[in-house]
């Protein structure tokens, strides 16, 4: 899809609009945990190719302190062979709470995955060409705060509910 | 607003913007927008450096 010249004035102002259009609070996850990527190559008349990852850096000005900071992850040295034997069989930081394992996965399934078709489409349909939604959120929810499981599927793509919550406070 | 009942909603956030965008830029803005994007893919994913480095400075 790349080759033709792209101003950056383009990139920077979906960029605005995607920082300040919506709900700009992450106080539900860790400040810095979280990086919301789609990746643009922006030729400049200036500078040569220049890649760029459109992502929510703008908003951390307005974010709360995080209420816990992010989980520190061991070296792998520092473990016993037992435990970087099994470091090494598992992804790193993709736990849940046995207790909110079912909750999770309900709302990912009801919540996320499907709905992730019909997002699929909505944005081809703006854009004029595929873009896949690839979110892990089992992953990603592990740092979430203070947030119940069954939210974590609305979490990731909204819903009129959330909408409705969030403004009417 | 109280921040605790505020929302994540990156899909529709996203979905929210592309719209507005598309409003204003029209179809030049949608071509500028396909010829900059090298992966159509939408990703959240885990910063495992965390609050060490700068968002930006990330490759």
């Amino acid at each position: 899809m790349a080759g033709t010249k792209v101003p950056l004035s383009a990139y920077r102002s979906f960029n605005v609009l995607y920082s300040n259009g919506h709900c700009t609070c992450d106080s539900q996850f860790c400040r810095h945990s979280l990086k919301f990527t789609i990746k643009m190559d922006v030729l400049d008349s200036i500078r040569s190719v220049t890649t760029l990852h459109l992502q929510d850096s703008s908003r951390r000005s307005t974010c709360p302190k995080p209420q816990r900071s992010l989980p520190k992850l061991p070296s792998r040295n520092s473990l016993s062979p037992f435990v970087k034997i099994v470091s090494y069989l598992s992804p790193p930081l993709t736990w849940v709470r046995y207790a909110d394992a079912s909750d999770l996965g309900a709302s990912v399934r009801d919540n996320y995955e499907s709905k992730k078709v019909e997002y699929e489409t909505e944005i081809a349909g703006l854009l004029g060409f595929p873009v896949k939604i690839n979110i892990d959120v089992n992953a990603v929810w592990a740092y979430a705060q203070d947030m119940g499981a069954s939210q974590a599927g609305s979490t990731f793509t909204g819903s009129a509910r959330f909408l409705y919550e969030a403004y009417a406070y | 607003m109280h921040t605790d009942r505020c929302v994540f909603r990156y899909i529709d956030g996203f979905i929210s913007a592309l719209k507005s965008y598309v409003d204003h830029f029209g179809a030049l803005g949608k071509e500028y927008f396909k010829n900059a994007v090298t992966k159509g893919e939408l990703t959240v994913t885990v910063n495992e450096l965390g609050a060490s480095v700068h968002l930006s400075s990330l490759p």
